[in-house]
């Protein structure tokens, strides 16, 4: 069974790579390129919300931190853009250390309310433009494009950077996938399932919280970094009301817990934005419209209840003994 | 800061404090006896604010007619809000209440985007003319809101304190099992709560529409205001809530006076997220029984 899902896994990635190949249309493949972007940012938000039960609402402020400090380091300084990357994902570490440490104490609700207001605060330092940083409301221009030889990886060379943003992709998958596998994952689960008995097996919560909040932030800060060298141009729009609303949809509708839900979330949801996009004003009504009743029929969590489904039928095929360890495994997400 | 300013500063708390707290109270009541943060409450506001512009652009009736029609208008809505979208979501959980309410202030967003268009707008004040005090100008406006909303809120505690339904809200807010056992339908307060709470958000929009421009975004400054004095105060503490009002007010005035306007949200926050920290239960802690 182990071998089934991994060859399932293969195949998407296999898919993920010839994709380009087979689509010649540039606005689609900038379209893949910005769900891959969401990806990574709904996965990793994942990570902490879903896996740790943390309700972190300022994760898409370590998205545009990582623009920021990225852009601005490239313009400013006149570095090679490949070194603004991870640089731009450092400084979201600093800054969910900035948010995290003074604010983990707190319980569930105002936790999500302190960090919402961290995010509003960074959106209004963007707006102030302190020392003629950021541009204020009309955002950040001709910020320098990533080149690798001759080839300019850029919003006017499509099939590179979807290269590029396939290997950010992965590279934050896989790591998201060994950390939900191992003892700290593990422990992050435990936190969220029962913190008292948690803390009573000798788990810090404290420090797991932070590794945890730490980890997502670098790779959304790091694909951030990526966003902003790709467009070339950032704006305060990028942790606008809109973006958050379509990013905790994807999170929600694709099922907290489970990684591979916001992905496809992702996919699907920035697809069928699109798509709405041509039927002009009514766009965001409808988009509402669906989030409410996707809501309200199903409780989001699709991929939860499909392992859910095939644990159980998986269980009647196998010894006693591997089925009881294997609900354990899937058991999984968070009610507040 | 000389004294004529420190005046102005005073005077203008007291108007914007009062209001503040009337925007807010929604959030409060609705928090603690649903225990549900509403993100809608300030597109409730902005949608009651142009309701009562079209109404009092159409039908003709005199202005203070046409501010009740909309808060009215308000209260139905959000009335059906509640039946049809928040009691279905109270079942499934913390988040997906919080990303519902977040849709339904994206719909009413861009109903009214489609609706009316993106061009500023403004509501008649209530009154014309103002008063010289120290160095500012306080218009009569402002006085009258100010007025009203103190008001109101008083006719609310009032209510909440002696009425029947006030007493089985706050039956409800201490203990939700408790007060099912001794007969209240936890139904029907809910409904009536969410009401009341769309109510006072009808009567902050159409206050917000006379003072500033209307725009469809307006809503979210709004809320952002009602959320940051919500916590402060403490979530679903109504004392704590009113005291909020008028800190923020005076910090806000403050910062905008001292650094510049556009600083203003930026110091809320931060100094938010201090109260936060030193006193997680908000300003008043209620005491733990």
């Amino acid at each position: 069974m182990k071998q089934a899902k991994l060859v399932a896994l293969l195949l998407c990635g296999i898919v993920l790579v010839i994709l380009p190949l087979l689509i010649s249309n540039a606005f689609v493949l900038h379209l893949l390129i910005l769900c891959l972007v969401y990806a990574v940012i709904t996965s990793n938000w994942d990570l902490v919300v879903g896996y740790s039960g943390i309700f972190n609402f300022g994760h898409l402020a370590f998205f545009a931190v990582g623009a920021y400090s990225s852009a601005i380091v490239a313009i400013s300084s006149g570095i090679s853009p490949w070194w603004c990357l991870p640089i731009g994902g450092g400084i979201a570490v600093v800054a969910s250390l900035v948010v995290a440490l003074p604010s983990l104490r707190l319980r569930g609700l105002y936790f999500s309310l302190f960090t919402f207001a961290f995010q509003q605060i960074f959106y209004s330092l963007i707006l102030i433009n302190p020392g003629n940083l950021t541009g204020g409301s009309q955002g950040l221009m001709f910020i320098p494009a990533l080149k690798l030889g001759s080839i300019v990886i850029s919003r006017t060379n499509k099939f590179p950077s979807y290269y590029l943003a396939l290997a950010f992709f992965l590279l934050s998958s896989i790591v998201l996938y060994r950390i939900v596998r191992s003892k700290a994952g593990l422990a992050f689960q435990a936190l969220r399932d029962s913190e008292e008995y948690a803390i009573s097996r000798g788990i810090n919560p404290f420090k797991y919280k932070l590794g945890a909040v730490m980890t997502s932030a670098f790779f959304t800060g790091l694909i951030g970094a990526f966003y902003a060298h790709y467009m070339r141009i950032i704006g305060p729009a990028i942790i606008g009301w809109q973006i958050f609303i379509l990013a905790l949809a994807m999170l929600v509708l694709g099922g907290l817990g489970s990684l591979f839900g916001p992905m496809i979330a992702s996919f699907g949801l920035l697809f069928v934005s699109e798509f709405l996009t041509s039927l002009g004003p009514y766009r965001f009504i409808i988009l509402a419209f669906v989030m409410l009743f996707a809501l309200l029929i199903s409780p989001g969590d699709i991929v939860r209840k499909l392992q859910l489904a095939t644990t159980a039928i998986r269980s009647k095929l196998r010894k006693p003994d591997d089925a009881r360890m294997d609900g354990e495994n899937s058991e999984a997400t968070p009610r507040v | 800061m000389n004294s004529s300013a420190a005046l102005e500063i005073i005077i203008s708390t007291l108007a914007l404090g009062s209001l503040y707290c009337l925007m807010s109270m929604g959030l409060t009541l609705t928090f603690s006896t649903l225990q549900l943060f509403n993100f809608s409450h300030g597109a409730l506001m902005m949608f009651a604010a142009y309701l009562g512009w079209l109404v009092a652009n159409s039908l003709g009736v005199k202005l203070p007619i046409a501010l009740l029609l909309a808060v009215v208008g308000s209260f139905m809505l959000s009335l059906l809000i509640e039946k049809t979208i928040i009691r279905g979501l109270m079942k499934k959980g913390l988040i997906e209440v919080i990303i519902g309410t977040l849709a339904i202030a994206l719909l009413l967003e861009n109903i009214v985007l489609f609706s009316f268009g993106g061009r500023l707008k403004r509501l008649p004040v209530l009154i014309e003319g103002g008063v010289r005090i120290g160095g500012g100008f306080i218009t009569y406006n402002n006085i009258a809101i100010a007025v009203i909303s103190l008001l109101i809120l008083l006719g609310m505690f009032f209510f909440l304190k002696h009425s029947k339904y006030g007493m089985a809200m706050r039956a409800v807010s201490q203990d939700k099992e408790a007060s099912q056992i001794v007969g209240i339908g936890i139904g029907k307060v809910n409904m009536f709560v969410f009401g009341l709470s769309g109510t006072l958000a009808g009567i902050a929009g159409v206050f917000l529409g006379t003072i500033y421009m209307m725009t469809p975004a307006m809503g979210t400054e709004a809320l952002t205001k009602a959320f940051i004095i919500c916590v402060m105060g403490g979530l679903g503490n109504i004392r704590g809530t009113i005291l909020a009002s008028y800190v923020v007010a005076v910090v806000e005035l403050t910062a905008a006076f001292v650094l510049g306007i556009y600083w203003a949200p930026l110091v809320l926050f931060a100094f938010m997220m201090i109260v936060m920290v030193a006193r997680p239960s908000g300003l008043l802690a209620r005491k733990e029984r």
